[in-house]
């Protein structure tokens, strides 16, 4: 076949790729069966990990098991208290005649690699549709929030982390309800906050949540921290910077959310997502 | 027959894995073009076995490792071949320095191509610097070229 002739058309199946779905199922087999090279990467990690764990010191490991113990103990105290908030909270909104707030199951699972591409911020997770996940679905850390899943296999998912140039977020801040949208930039560690005026009250250290606005991202998940703002005479937007709060370039697990009684206790292990 | 092609397209596997895994590691995916490396060697050692189906196999399957729309990286990679086609003879006798240059060129076009194609996908800004790329590419050049020729003629992979 003429190079010109095989040129064009891998430029009709790009397009076609980009701008229809009429390529999806054949994307989703090549992700079915390219799966393992992921898990394949992942192995020099895990082995470094096991060799790293199996030499750790008894007194190291009694260590970790106490300070993880106490920190339960604490959790489980902070536990008890949003029990009560969550029930004040609800007879409040009954009240106000607000519908119950939104709650989500979660299911824990393990990032198993970063995507070798150079233009955008992808890491893939070991669950995929088999698992219930679908496209859009959130994934959170200890922290805050990841990003959202973008590709969907049977064992396997990519998910795009919201530090993406591509990604936007709508978020509000904590202090005052304000809305804006937090947009990726590139950076790990910067997102913009587009759309705020420059009389808007914003401050370094605002805390920004999910406003659940769009109905993609459940409303109240921590996303960043603002950490600079610019205001420039005359313009009409203030410059803002935040940074995320999830561990965009270290977690190795996240928690994906599902809407609440998507799971059956058991797969969730009985676990319901922190209270936002 | 079956064979060679398994014993290149394990070579490729690896260049794979050593793509997330650099990614992973050091945060600059495509810091070397590993796949790119890989294909260029095979398609100059054995360009009347090595060709267009192994870029396009090897394009798609990083397609979809890295979430690009279909075509992406096939589009690069059969470039690389093609180029690697065209003058596979001339690069032969070149000495190690003017390899350099010539992969320096190469992976640099490669990836200035793979950012502007991107820049239609979405408000794309590239991590890595198309230029550190070229450069770090070339640099290992050497080392991939003597591993691979020693893991072909350990396989005894001739050019006919």
């Amino acid at each position: 076949m003429p190079a010109g002739l095989l040129a064009a058309l891998l430029i009709v199946i790009w397009v076609a790729d980009r701008q229809t779905e009429v390529l999806d199922p054949i994307r989703r087999a090549g992700l079915n069966a390219t799966d393992f090279i992921f898990d394949l990467a992942a192995v020099p990690g895990n082995v470094w990990q096991a060799l790293s764990e199996a030499s750790r010191s008894e007194d190291a490991i009694y260590n970790r098991v106490d300070q993880l113990e106490r920190e339960n103990l604490v959790l489980q105290a902070k536990l008890q208290q949003m029990v009560a908030l969550r029930a004040e909270n609800s007879r409040l909104r009954a009240l106000m005649n607000a519908g119950p707030r939104e709650r989500n199951d979660v299911l824990a699972t393990e990032v198993v690699g970063v995507s070798p591409n150079p233009n955008r911020q992808i890491i893939a997770i070991d669950h995929g549709s088999r698992d219930r996940v679908y496209v859009g679905q959130p994934l959170i850390d200890s922290d805050g929030l990841l990003g959202q899943v973008v590709e969907v296999s049977s064992d396997a998912a990519q998910v795009l982390l919201i530090s993406d140039a591509s990604h936007s977020i709508p978020v509000q801040i904590t202090r005052n309800s304000v809305r804006a949208i937090a947009e990726g930039t590139g950076d790990l560690s910067r997102l913009r906050i587009e759309y705020l005026s420059t009389t808007t009250d914003v401050e370094i250290g605002d805390q920004l949540v999910t406003s659940g606005l769009g109905g993609r991202f459940p409303m109240g998940y921590p996303v960043a921290k603002v950490v600079a703002v610019d205001r420039t005479d005359g313009a009409r937007f203030a410059t803002v910077w935040a940074e995320p709060l999830a561990q965009l370039s270290r977690t190795r697990h996240g928690l994906l959310l599902f809407p609440e009684g998507t799971l059956a206790p058991e797969v969730n292990l009985g676990a319901r997502a922190p209270a936002p | 027959m079956i064979r060679d092609a398994l014993v290149v397209l394990f070579t490729l596997l690896v260049a794979m894995l050593l793509s997330i895994w650099t990614a992973d590691v050091s945060g600059w995916p495509q810091l070397i073009d590993w796949v790119g490396l890989v294909l260029f060697y095979w398609v100059v050692a054995l360009p009347a076995r090595v060709g267009v189906t192994y870029a396009l196999l090897t394009g798609f399957v990083f397609d979809v490792l890295s979430a690009s729309p279909l075509g992406h990286y096939a589009l690069i990679m059969t470039l690389v071949c093609l180029f690697g086609q065209l003058i596979y003879m001339r690069f032969r006798k070149l000495d190690t320095l003017s390899q350099i240059a010539l992969i320096f060129m190469l992976t640099g076009v490669a990836r200035f191509v793979d950012v502007w194609l991107a820049s239609f996908e979405t408000q794309a800004v590239t991590l890595t610097p198309p230029l550190l790329t070229a450069l770090c590419s070339a640099l290992v050049w050497p080392l991939v070229m003597q591993i691979l020729r020693y893991f072909r003629r350990y396989h005894g992979l001739t050019e006919w």
